[in-house]
């Protein structure tokens, strides 16, 4: 199983959410922009809030499937997170 | 100090104390004091705020102190509006001055009144519960408010949803509602016994007039109200009528769009709008007949009511 | 056999738990696999936010409440600040002129009566020569004199005194913007990081213009 070699951190207080079934909105306080993401994104940022704001990308793959997550969970949910980061709202470091 | 009901004055003395000194007015939760020496003016608010009290002495604190004044220029005689010495709007015709003076006091509330969130939006209440409407121009917004108060709804704004971030609350303002183009003749036919104010031709909306606050919404001014619904109204001709949720986020963001204020109100603005379309009805509406409407919102307030 | 499945066989799932997990992980990665962003609301003002000295803060909700979520706050409203601002060193402190000199005197008699969150403006504010533009303002007299700003500066000297009114009428905690922010707004000529961004004077003017101004009522007018 490979293992993401990068952490993922939301960036609060900065940014804020609200996730939906049907969608998630994020919010930029230091603009004021606003991010309508959708469901899956949405259940990512939440799992990831609930794992106390930062996970590598293994545990943050299982915490979102609730199972074994395989090499291409992990590999959708990092092409998810730098398109975040490309928003500010998660930062990515080396594990 | 003692406070007159506007009705029961003569025009021509609300006239000379508009043009000398000025006079407060009480528009619920507001104290304005206005001046002006405008003769639409002064009939506009005879007309339109004949239910409400106004006085002439210093002495109570105001929220705004505006001013409708008449400027000459070369091709036709103009008006502008100021506050507190601004001047935030380039001059209008001169029959336009009571629309102006309306227009100026949301730029008020929603310039000055930061304590709230301001949506722009209709608000209307029934059973306990308000409904929501934020709209663009075009929407229908107006008429069906206006139909809505008519048919029974207390009116808490025909314009702006004051949002009480530390309770979600809505705040009434209830004041003329704006009629704009076809509404106009419309609502003269559906509510002949309702007042109307003057008519300005040729504004940057087009026709516009204004239509008087029934006396139950200024009696229950001072009566918040807990949001129910948060509806998108949309007025298609020959369209059946619809009633369809919204998605959450969806909804949020284009309440986010119709929000005034909420640069100011930051991270906490974004939880109030979303606790609100998280703790509420939320649906486009689509209508071309106002009576199908009205059945519509009613069954809605049954069903609030029921549950 | 893949590993997953072996992890699930060693599990002895149902079959029911075993549908759920992979309708969920199909559900999941088919989300993941378009694009985040459905839509996006686009602005460039700052928010009142948390505190940590570098943002500004909501405001005076607090007050407010106090006084029973009522706009029209009760004079107590009106806020004083006389004072002789004898150098320029000591006029900086307030507000001050783009163009005041070292060794000219000013007097400098601020004013403002509450209202709906903001000290609004009746601000009287003299140099005390002729070679400096005069920020008098008087409102509610008679006799009015209206400050209308020529430069960028000028502009930013406004705000600064309207926020700075603010900030010490209501105690200068949890007002809109504090007044070291004003007086660091006026020193540093706009520049200032709000949430780790840097803002410049542009940016600063628009963002006061939208507290102060209108904003984005603008829009309703003319639509």
């Amino acid at each position: 199983m490979a293992e993401s070699g990068v952490t993922y951190t939301l960036n609060q207080p900065r940014f804020a959410f609200r996730h939906w079934d049907d969608g998630c909105v994020a919010h930029d306080e230091a603009d004021g922009s606003l991010y309508e993401l959708t469901p899956a994104a949405g259940l990512v940022l939440t799992e990831l809030q609930a794992m106390g704001g930062q996970a590598d990308g293994m545990a943050l793959a299982s915490k979102v499937l609730q199972a074994q997550p395989e090499h291409d969970d992990i590999q959708l949910i990092q092409e998810l997170m730098v398109q975040l980061g490309e928003l500010g709202i998660v930062r990515l470091e080396p594990a | 100090m003692k406070r007159r009901l506007i009705a029961d004055t003569p025009l021509h003395t609300l006239q000379a104390q508009l043009a000398s000194a000025g006079v407060f007015v009480a528009m619920p939760p507001f104290v304005v004091h206005i001046r002006s020496g405008i003769a639409v003016v002064a009939e506009g608010l005879h007309r339109m705020y004949a239910g409400q009290h106004w006085w002439a002495e210093e002495g109570e604190f105001a929220d705004f102190r505006v001013e409708v004044r008449a400027r000459r220029r070369w091709l036709r005689p103009m008006c502008e509006f100021q506050a507190d010495g601004l001047q935030p709007f380039t001059p209008l015709a001169l029959g336009e001055a009571f629309a102006m003076l309306e227009w100026g006091l949301n730029w008020c509330i929603t310039g000055y009144c930061h304590h709230w969130l301001a949506l722009h939006a209709a608000v209307l209440e029934r059973g306990g519960r308000a409904v929501i409407l934020p709209a663009p121009p075009g929407s229908g917004k107006s008429t069906l408010c206006a139909s809505l108060m008519a048919h029974g709804w207390r009116l808490l704004s025909d314009e702006l949803a004051l949002i009480d971030p530390s309770t979600g609350l809505l705040t009434p303002c209830p004041r003329p509602i704006s009629l704009k183009n076809a509404s106009i003749d419309i609502l003269r036919q559906r509510l002949p016994h309702v007042p109307m104010g003057p008519v300005a031709h040729d504004t940057l909306k087009g026709t516009v007039c204004h239509l008087q606050v029934n006396a139950d919404s200024l009696a229950r001014a001072a009566e918040p109200a807990m949001p129910g619904w948060v509806i998108f109204p949309r007025y298609q001709s020959g369209a059946p009528l619809s009633l369809q949720p919204r998605g959450k986020a969806e909804a949020l963001l284009e309440l986010q769009r119709n929000a005034f204020n909420r640069h100011v109100h930051g991270h906490r603005g974004f939880e109030v709008l979303a606790d609100l379309v998280t703790r509420t009805g939320v649906y486009d509406f689509t209508y071309s007949q106002i009576d199908e409407a009205l059945a519509c919102f009613d069954a809605l307030a049954a069903e609030q009511g029921a549950a | 056999m893949s590993e997953s499945n072996q992890q699930f066989e060693g599990q002895e799932p149902t079959s029911g738990a075993l549908d759920k997990k992979l309708s969920r992980r199909a559900l999941v990665r088919a989300g993941l696999k378009t694009a985040p962003v459905v839509a996006a609301l686009k602005t460039d003002m700052v928010m009142a936010g948390v505190t940590n000295g570098t943002v500004v803060r909501p405001s005076a909700f607090s007050s407010f409440v106090a006084n029973g979520q009522r706009c029209s706050v009760k004079p107590a409203g009106t806020v004083t600040h006389t004072g002789k601002c004898l150098t320029h060193t000591q006029c900086k402190q307030l507000v001050t002129t783009t163009t005041c000199s070292f060794s000219t005197k000013y007097h400098c008699n601020t004013e403002g009566t509450t209202g709906c969150g903001f000290v609004k403006p009746t601000t009287y504010l003299s140099g005390c020569t002729t070679n400096n533009p005069k920020l008098s303002w008087i409102v509610g007299t008679s006799t009015l004199t209206y400050f209308t700003p020529k430069t960028d500066l000028d502009k930013l000297a406004l705000y600064c005194a309207l926020g700075y009114m603010s900030a010490k009428y209501y105690g200068d905690v949890d007002c809109f913007i504090t007044a070291q922010q004003c007086r660091d707004l006026w020193t540093n000529k706009g520049v200032w990081t709000v949430c780790g961004v840097q803002r410049d004077l542009a940016w600063t003017l628009a963002y006061f213009n939208n507290c102060f101004g209108t904003g984005s009522f603008d829009a309703c007018l003319s639509a």
